[in-house]
């Protein structure tokens, strides 16, 4: 069982396609491994046991007729990030506000899950309505890292990262509106991959920040990604964000040459104050890199160090906007006792939603009322102009940009969440991204001396997926996945 | 003794004729039942995202260009934020920053002058759902079904000043609206809603006062009422020394006043931020044009081509344009029987009689121009007389029914057989004996009379021309 | 500016939400210390720098005026809290 568990999903996949493995085997084994794990590591809020075992069975006919044979990920169990829509299944967002909702649609990217043959088997864990980066503000507990329970997996799709590091899940989908999906994958050792804007279909994904979330996957390889990817992406009618391509061919990019990319690294992240073990990592891996036959050249970003000022304020306000439906009236938690609608209001939404939301709806409110919409939300949107020009400018010069995933490995879950310098620092490596809509992917670069991954962010131009992938590839062919020491027995 | 002036201004919000909602595929028709034109989207559920009507972006534009606007040629769509039961995602999406169209008028004819209203600004936005309260008991009712419905709001500069103007402007607006086939403008049925914007000063002041929004008017005589009730409600606050409280008021039409509102809106902050999820629309120089080559022929334009084309006067020409089916009507029955007069005389007063007795609508009018002109040519043909021809009117009008069909079965055809004219006219001369005597001795008025029981005899089918020459002659 | 008392009463209200007097101590302490942090966005010129919102450059994405009349076997009324006779509840609104 545990050798079906430890493989990635590109493995599995052959396996079941070969008839060597069965799904409801593979399914089987998957359960199992949850059930041994969950109690550790709490990444699951819904393990969908029953759907699971019936859906093991129907895609079993479908791939013995021939149906699927197409298809990358045919059989293979996926976990999902609580905060898409899965009909019939509780969509919670990891809030007391959603904790009973069952959404009757699926998102557009679970359809197209299913139409490739993958098994849904449950919904993961993740910081209360995506916001925060340590899934310690989920309504269902804290997960916790499987390289050591004592760590955070890292959030908002920390019970992505946890799932799929424990091996109670070969790939997961998560969402990054600011670095969600990259920074737990870098504290889990996985490779996590925020596509550009626009690519995957936002229909169904219940939005943080409109105009910066993308839903992407993490895995254990960057192969398993390049499959789950070209199966999500594509334009969707629904979603008038969604970008028109004809088809997504990702697995040609796999290949193992970084001979002619040219390679930029800001000089902004290496003036930071980073752990040295993460900075040792970060400069050894420009060396393969330059070992490898790639142009590695330090250069100019500052334009993006108000990236995290300009976040807070867009993805604030956004939300504040977007989170104002919960209001206890056709859906989602309502008070038990009120006077009038007022009191209904505000006893419902006071109940339903955590402090940090509740902080965050706070901020971006105050973000756009009167008085105050040119000085922040102009401001912020002015300065994310220039973030995005000053990317625009650096890849006419290089075919990807390298840095650091995160100033630290994940931190204990003991530790105190409040806002410091450090952190906002930390965030402008992930969230400048967000803001200019580009790919990004965080891929498994070493291990620090606590034992922690550490994690290596490439980032790609607007749709420059496949330099990203092609990257990762050569890169991960020097430092091949590496399990956590927990699961070696 | 202080004159005052009175200054209106119009928001009128009307709902688009598009057969889905503005931004999900659900149907926009009347909803047999609540909440059952609804699907994720126009709920508000978790994870939904809009998807834009193209059809409600054209009868915008077109709105926009017949009320001479500028169209922005690049709009976009903001979110504007507020809790309310009826709001099913806590914000409308509707467009404050860029428009869809500014800087227009309408002109309008009061009293022989002509006189622009001068249109601010014109915006898409989407409709809320419906509250119903239930006077018995503590709770409010809410209904989804007109959530989404696209609308459109076209705001006025406050140009004008007293209720006959405002009437003008609605009419003329509702026309120009119904012309396009942009809205129905039902103010009954709620697709033409009306809020007023009243305040009054000094004759002669060039400052505005300060302004009351009144609400909830749904019939014309309702909004004339109000604006009476309003004006002389402020004039009286400010004669006895009073100041004017900016606040948004209900009218009461049964009590005939305007009743405070509670506080829903006042001083709210919308918070108006682009909405992320729709893109902008980039309007270019050639869909305005495709647009503006399929505008049809408007009520200025056809009136004035009436009255070369047809020979009808000012008068009938508007009144036959009151409504594009009611001068398609007339056109193409002109066009079929070749007497445009005869067709513009029967619209005039018998059809104009008939909408009045039965209520109907002059864009209502549904009949085939085919029935109306085989009734003329029955006229023209000596098949039936002018009076039978009134009540074959009615029966085309009305029930759109084939006139030759209605006449055989009702036995209407025309008396003009020479033989029995003269029969029936010797009868009527032999029974009566006293007006004939009358007519003889030079009263004139028994001639009539007994044309009339002539008539009478045979059920009004007689041709009159024939009767009244043989009966003269057999007088003689 | 800092936000105080009644500037958090006026964005509480806004929102629609309520707190206990610990939760308003803390909020307006963490409020403060970000929108400290937020106002140091004025120290990088933006003068003749367009607002951005969206990523790409598409323009006029719209559907035809098609109703979608496909029977979805799902009730998207599943989750309501209170429907009488069809319509959804809410404590009476006075006008």
């Amino acid at each position: 069982m545990k050798e079906i568990t430890a493989m990635s999903a590109t493995a599995v996949a052959k396996k079941i396609k070969e008839k060597e493995l069965s799904v409801l085997e593979v399914v089987e084994a998957q359960l199992n491994a949850i059930k041994e794990r969950e109690p550790l590591y709490n990444s699951y809020i819904t393990i969908t046991e029953k759907e699971a075992r019936e859906q093991a069975l129907l895609i079993q006919k479908l791939i013995d007729d021939g149906s699927l044979k197409d298809s990358p990920l045919a059989g293979v169990p996926v976990a999902i990030k609580d905060n898409i829509c899965t009909k019939g299944i509780k969509t919670t967002c990891a809030s007391k506000m959603l904790a009973n909702f069952i959404p009757s649609y699926d998102a557009t990217v679970i359809q197209r899950l299913k139409n490739a043959g993958a098994i849904l088997l449950g919904k993961v864990n993740m910081d209360e309505f995506a916001m925060g980066g340590t899934t310690k503000t989920s309504y269902f507990g804290e997960a916790k890292n499987p390289w050591n329970p004592k760590h955070t997996p890292g959030g908002s799709s920390g019970g992505s990262s946890a799932a799929v590091a424990a091996e109670e899940a070969f790939i997961s989908l998560g969402s990054d509106t600011g670095g969600s999906i990259r920074q737990p994958a870098a504290y889990c050792g996985l490779v996590g991959f925020k596509p550009t804007y626009g690519t995957v279909s936002r229909y169904g994904l219940i939005p943080l920040a409109s105009s910066l979330d993308q839903i992407g996957p993490l895995s254990r390889n960057i192969s398993d990604c390049a499959s789950i990817l070209e199966v999500i992406s594509g334009y969707d009618p629904k979603d008038e964000t969604s970008i028109k391509q004809v088809r997504y061919t990702y697995r040609e990019a796999l290949v193992d040459d970084v001979s002619n990319m040219k390679i930029g690294v800001p000089k902004l992240y290496l003036e930071e104050d980073l752990d040295k073990d993460i900075r040792d990592c970060f400069m050894g891996a420009i060396k393969t890199f330059e070992d490898m036959g790639a142009k590695v050249e330090v250069f100019d970003l500052d334009e993006i160090s108000y990236s995290v000022q300009a976040y807070y304020v867009i993805s604030c306000a956004e939300a504040s906007s977007n989170l104002s439906r919960y209001d206890g009236i056709r859906y989602g938690h309502q008070a038990g006792d009120y006077d009038d609608l007022d009191e209904l209001y505000k006893i419902s939404r006071a109940e339903g939603f955590g402090y940090d939301v509740k902080l965050r709806i706070m901020l971006g409110t105050h973000m756009l009322s009167s008085g105050n919409y040119e000085k922040y939300y102009d401001k912020a949107r002015r300065i994310r102009s220039l973030i995005s020009r000053s990317y625009e400018d650096a890849f006419k010069k290089y075919d990807i940009i390298l840095s650091p995933e995160s100033l630290t490995t994940a931190p204990l879950l003991k530790s105190k969440n409040s806002p410091s310098t450090k952190k906002h620092r930390s965030e402008i490596l992930n969230c400048s991204v967000n803001l200019a809509g580009l790919p990004a992917v965080s891929i498994p670069c070493g291990i620090d001396k606590k034992g922690l991954p550490i994690g290596l962010q490439i980032i790609g131009s607007l749709f420059g997926e496949k330099s990203l992938i092609q990257a990762a590839y050569s890169f991960e062919q020097t430092k091949p996945y590496e399990r956590p020491g927990t699961l070696i027995d | 003794m202080k004159k005052y002036e009175t200054v209106i201004g119009l928001e009128v919000h009307v709902e688009l004729s598009t057969y889905s909602k503005v931004f999900c595929g659900c149907s926009t028709r009347f909803g047999k039942r609540p909440n059952i034109n609804s699907c994720p989207v126009c709920m508000g559920m978790p994870g939904t995202l809009p998807s834009l009507n193209k059809k409600a972006v054209d009868l915008a534009l077109l709105a926009g260009l017949a009320l001479n606007c500028d169209i922005v040629q690049t709009c976009m769509f903001d979110r504007k934020n507020y809790f309310y039961p009826d709001l099913p995602k806590a914000y409308q999406i509707s467009q404050l920053y860029l428009p869809i169209a500014r800087n227009g008028s309408l002109s309008i004819d009061n009293k022989g002058t002509k006189k622009l209203i001068g249109i601010h600004e014109l915006h898409i936005e989407e409709d809320a759902g419906k509250l119903i309260h239930d006077s018995d008991s503590n709770i409010t009712l809410v209904d989804y079904n007109r959530s989404g419905v696209p609308l459109i709001e076209i705001v006025s500069r406050p140009d004008m000043r007293s209720a006959e103007e405002v009437l003008e402007y609605l009419d003329k607006l509702r026309i120009i609206l119904r012309y396009l086939g942009v809205s129905d403008c039902k103010m009954q049925e709620g697709s033409m809603r009306v809020d007023i914007n009243l305040s009054v000063r000094e004759s002669g002041e060039t400052m505005l006062g300060t302004r009351t929004e009144i609400k909830n008017m749904n019939s014309f005589k309702a909004i004339a009422r109000a604006i009476e009730g309003e004006s002389k409600r402020q004039i009286d606050i400010l004669k006895a020394g009073g100041q004017i409280v900016q606040e948004t008021r209900r009218w009461d039409d049964n009590r005939n006043e305007s009743i405070r509102m509670r506080s829903k809106e006042e001083a709210q902050d919308y918070r108006y931020f682009p909405d992320p999820d729709i893109l902008p629309l980039e309007i270019s120089d050639r869909w305005i044009h495709n647009l503006r080559s399929s505008l049809p022929e408007l009520r200025e334009e056809k009136i004035l081509r009436f009255k070369n084309e047809y020979d009808l006067s000012e008068y009938d020409a508007g009144v036959i344009t009151s409504s594009r089916e009611m001068a398609d009507l007339f056109e193409r029955t002109a066009i079929l029987c070749n007497k445009p007069k005869e067709v513009a005389n029967w619209l005039m007063v018998e059809g104009m009689r008939l909408m009045k007795e039965n209520n109907i609508d002059p864009w209502d009018i549904d009949l085939h121009p085919e029935h109306f002109s085989k009734l003329i040519s029955m006229i023209e043909e000596g098949i039936i007389n002018r009076v039978k021809a009134k009540d074959v009117f009615e029966y085309v009008f009305l029930q759109d029914g084939d006139p030759e069909e209605y006449v055989k079965k009702h036995g209407l055809e025309m008396i003009s057989d020479d033989k029995v004219l003269r029969t029936i006219i010797k009868q009527v001369i032999n029974d009566n004996a006293g007006p004939v005597s009358d007519y003889r001795n030079g009263k004139t008025k028994a001639f009539g009379y007994l044309v009339g029981q002539t008539m009478k005899s045979m059920k009004g089918k007689g041709d009159p021309t024939l009767v009244n020459a043989i009966l003269k002659e057999m007088l003689e | 500016m800092k936000i105080n008392n009644d500037i958090f009463n006026n964005i509480l209200n806004m929102v629609k939400l309520s707190c206990t007097e610990e939760e308003k101590k803390q909020l307006i302490k963490d409020l403060n210390k970000l929108v400290g942090f937020i106002d140091t966005m004025s120290e990088l010129n933006t003068d003749n720098v367009e607002p951005m919102t969206y990523i790409h450059s598409t323009r006029n994405v719209y559907r035809e005026d098609i109703v979608n009349d496909s029977k979805e076997d799902h009730d998207i009324h599943a989750n309501a809290l209170e429907i009488k006779d069809g319509y959804y509840v809410v404590p009476r609104i006075l006008e």
